[in-house]
């Protein structure tokens, strides 16, 4: 059940009415978990049972936590939770890629292994949940929370349908003090969580899926197409990914909304950063922050010195790609963007300590102060230019997954993927094919649809800083919500398309 | 006053600004926000009111673009002022693949070609139930294929086109309930009475074609669209694109450029409980029914599919040709159908080129022949005035 799909309207309907005719906190919380289970097994009923497996783990686990002071012992409970949630991502999400690897690695060095893959179904969401409990059964481990006694209420958290297979990953700090009181009927929030679901919807329907039609044939044979081409097409993808995740948090934080719950924001207009480090602060927030709370600092941060503090950055951005997808193209986004963070990190040690030797340093960004012979604003614009370009060519390797080949029942070698990204970026710069005298009209849609984009993240921005949102007048936003209701009810396609994060 | 934005940290802030109107309760009067709220309620309703009334009076020309494939063939085949003898029946394997003028020059008697695309055996039963209502042809020609009895079938072309009411609940009860078709089903049924709704793509292709100066590849989308949907449907019902010098190129030409990269269709899925195979079943029984006279051709896949599928396929074909024993309904197999061939013999992976599909015709035609199918009368004749059916 997509978010954007006939079926899911009929399902939130059902369970909106229901939920807020229900008398008790109780019976709403349970109602709600019932319509979560109900959502997921609208994939595959068979594998809920992981959900509640690790649901009633960590439950147990966070209880014998609290109740153990024993060191051993609740090193002991945390493994378990460990072993349990990242055994079964590693089963169901990297064995066969492994396996794999492992094929191919040996026939490359010409030994025929008879290595059989488990072809199991990945689990929709299975990386969001996994995530999900293990934070919190280390903030239990930590002191940071107490564990909830209520197996309802954690159930709840675990499994809340809007952000149950494409996150925000919610902290249970956040989310477990909403269930201990009834929500009051609110058409305020009602009214903004409408808007933010039109708002989700038309990322998704308007732009993403739009975007999608234009931009899958160039990345299955980008040999076939001109430098403009692939110039665009990568553009292109950068607003269909945005698009795509912020249009289903958006979504999911509105469904929230008008659940009476409240969810924290999982972007904030990304493509404007003017640094990596600022893009990580901008993109799929609550995943950043989980890689900083759980894996970074505990790897020591950078407490200890300039060269571990670039391992863990490496580390962590390899291991935030293999989270997205078991594929080495995702390893490489990450260590690109693992690259290129050092790199800004390295500029801005050196750069502080020419400051500290007395050069001025400028406070608005890590590539900024040895440029200052350039203009300020201009200097902005220089590194805004360079995060945006590093960011979109470390999308094509996201996109340049190994393809099915038509008939095949295993994907294509890594290395077929990964040659057609590194064909791809190197034809970003040496010219290929010759371009229509026409090409620019013939791409007026992609050109429109990204200008649309920019529109939005441009004003969205102008308001984060504090400028007034544009309000019309009644009898003029009556009609201006039912014109854009209509637009995307005209633009949405036959077939609703799922969600790129899906699949992670 | 200026009404106080709340430290947000339950939405993204930027957001929550975009949204005109999303202050909070304490900071805007109640009173003045419900005043508000009806006024937009009110005002969006009626906008929605006055553009479905204008979809309305534009609807002749919408309706312009829309091409029903089971309408457009029905209507042909009623309009005949002579009713075939012989309806060839089938997927887009038996629109490309069974051409009615090797039937009338073989067996000299009026042919129709009934191939409908993407139609399987749940849609082959209802169609037959209305191309017949009226008539029953001496004979008809089921061209089958290893993919029409696919086990994950999903019928949503008759959900979309052919299903009422009694056919939605039957097909649910028989093959349990599909969230698929169900949504296509009350989509095209419910949404049908907004006149927005149910001629969106319609209104889309006809924007397109008056935006040409901006968008001239999207505009000529829409007028192709619009002459496609305009063209009159053959007498013989017969529409190859061969015949038209559209898609001229061949599967054999399509390897030699682009290699393993050349579509290449799915590998059917193979259940001897398959809803699909059920329902040929009680399509056959339906023509036993009826005293309508069947057989059954296998229309071949090309070389390459053949071999991709061949852990699959030949057990398909042995249970469509089982099902046909013990129905007592001729079976032509695709030994005999084809014989040899080659990948240049076909479109693409699936459909015939015409020099097969004319040599694929003739043969079934010969084996109609040669089984006197044609010769013995049907124990229930023609319903309509026998002027009106042209004798073998």
């Amino acid at each position: 059940m997509i978010f954007s799909s006939w079926p899911f309207a009929v399902f939130l309907a059902v369970v909106f009415a229901t939920y807020w005719s229900l008398p008790t906190r109780r019976a709403r919380h349970a109602f709600l978990l019932v319509a979560s289970y109900g959502f997921y097994m609208s994939w595959n009923p068979a594998l809920v049972t992981l959900i509640f497996g690790s649901t009633l783990l960590d439950y147990f686990i966070a209880i014998g936590l609290d109740r153990n002071r024993r060191q051993p012992v609740r090193r002991a409970l945390l493994a378990a939770s460990l072993i349990g949630n990242l055994g079964i991502l590693a089963i169901f999400k990297y064995a066969d890629f492994f396996v794999l690897s492992l094929r191919e690695l040996l026939q490359s060095l010409g030994v025929q292994a008879n290595l059989s893959t488990l072809n199991v179904i990945l689990p929709v969401g299975i990386s969001f949940y996994t995530f999900q409990t293990l934070s919190y059964t280390i903030d239990v481990y930590r002191g940071r929370i107490a564990p909830t006694r209520s197996f309802l209420d954690f159930s709840l958290y675990v499994a809340f349908f809007p952000q149950l297979v494409a996150g925000p990953i919610v902290k249970a700090r956040d989310f477990l003090p909403q269930l201990s009181t009834i929500k009051r009927f609110d058409w305020a929030r009602i009214d903004s969580g409408a808007l933010l679901f039109l708002l989700g919807l038309t990322k998704k329907v308007l732009i993403a899926d739009q975007l999608a039609t234009l931009v899958d044939p160039v990345f299955a044979e980008p040999n076939r197409f001109t430098t403009p081409d692939l110039w665009l097409a990568m553009f292109c993808y950068g607003g269909q990914i945005y698009c795509d995740f912020s249009g289903y948090t958006d979504m999911a934080i509105a469904v929230a909304r008008v659940l009476g719950f409240d969810l924290r924001p999982n972007f904030a207009n990304p493509y404007l950063a003017t640094g990596l480090t600022d893009f990580w602060h901008r993109w799929h927030i609550s995943l950043s922050t989980w890689l900083r709370d759980y894996l970074y600092i505990p790897l020591g941060g950078s407490r200890f010195g300039p060269l571990i503090t670039y391992r863990n950055l490496m580390l962590v951005m390899l291991l935030g790609g293999l989270w997205h997808g078991a594929s080495w193209t995702f390893v490489i986004w990450g260590a690109i963007h693992g690259s290129a963070l050092i790199v800004s990190k390295a500029y801005a040690g050196w750069a502080s300590s020419s400051a500290s030797r007395g050069r001025e340093l400028s406070t608005s960004g890590v590539l900024q102060p040895k440029l200052e012979f350039l203009g300020s604003k201009f200097r902005l614009v220089a590194c805004w230019a360079c995060t945006l370009l590093v960011v979109h060519v470390a999308w094509v390797f996201f996109r340049c997954q190994p393809m099915t080949p038509p008939g095949a029942l295993e994907p294509e070698p890594t290395a077929a993927a990964l040659g057609r990204a590194v064909y791809f970026v190197t034809h970003l710069f040496v010219p290929a094919g010759v371009t229509d005298p026409v090409w620019l009209m013939n791409k007026l849609p992609m050109c429109l649809l990204l200008a649309l984009l920019a529109a939005l993240h441009v004003y969205e921005e102008w308001l984060r800083r504090g400028r007034r949102p544009l309000r019309l007048p009644a009898p003029l936003a009556g009609p201006a919500y039912a014109a854009w209701a209509l637009a995307l009810v005209l633009f949405s396609p036959e077939n609703t398309n799922p969600f790129i994060y899906f699949q992670f | 006053m200026t009404p106080e934005v709340p430290p947000i940290f339950n939405a993204s802030p930027n957001v929550m600004h975009l949204i005109p109107n999303a202050e909070y309760p304490e900071t805007v009067a109640r009173a003045s926000a419900t005043r508000r709220r009806i006024t937009i309620v009110v005002t969006a309703a009626l906008t929605v009111v006055a553009v479905d009334l204008g979809v309305h009076r534009i609807d002749a020309d919408l309706a312009a673009y829309y091409i029903n494939r089971y309408e457009r063939k029905l209507a042909a085949l009623a309009a005949l002022p002579q009713k075939p003898a012989i309806v060839l029946m089938g997927s887009s394997r038996a629109k490309y693949g069974l051409v009615p003028e090797e039937f009338q020059r073989v067996a000299r008697c009026r042919a129709f070609n009934l191939g409908i695309p993407a139609a399987k055996t749940i849609e082959w039963r209802l169609l037959a139930e209305r191309a017949f209502a009226d008539y029953n042809p001496r004979l008809v020609v089921l061209g089958v294929n290893a993919s029409d009895v696919r086990a994950d079938y999903l019928p949503v072309p008759a959900a979309v086109d052919l299903f009422d009411w009694g056919d939605f609940l039957d097909y649910g009860r028989t093959d349990g309930w599909s969230s698929i078709v169900a949504e296509k089903f009350l989509v095209r049924r419910l949404g049908g009475a907004w006149a927005f709704f149910g001629r969106r793509y319609g209104l889309k292709l006809f924007m397109q074609e008056r935006v040409a100066a901006l968008f001239p590849k999207h505009a000529q989308v829409a007028r192709e669209r619009r002459e496609m949907a305009a063209a009159p449907c053959p007498e013989d019902g017969f529409e190859h694109p061969w015949l038209f010098g559209r898609n001229l190129r061949n599967l054999g030409l399509a390897l030699e450029d682009q290699g393993d990269r050349v579509w290449a269709a799915e590998v059917p899925p193979f259940s001897p409980d398959a809803g699909a195979l059920r329902h040929f079943e009680s399509l056959l029984t339906w023509f036993g029914d009826h005293d309508i006279r069947l057989i059954v051709a296998y229309l071949p896949n090309s070389p390459r599919t053949e071999r991709r599928w061949r852990g699959a396929e030949p057990q398909m074909a042995a249970a469509i040709e089982d099902l046909c024993r013990r129905y007592d309904v001729p079976f032509v197999s695709a030994r005999e159908t084809a014989g040899e061939r080659t990948n240049y013999d076909f479109l693409e992976e699936l459909h015939a080129g015409l020099p097969l599909a004319r040599r694929i015709s003739e043969r079934v035609a010969r084996r109609i022949i040669d089984a006197r199918l044609l010769d013995e009368s049907p124990s229930i004749v023609a319903r309509l005035p026998e002027d009106e059916i042209e004798a073998p």
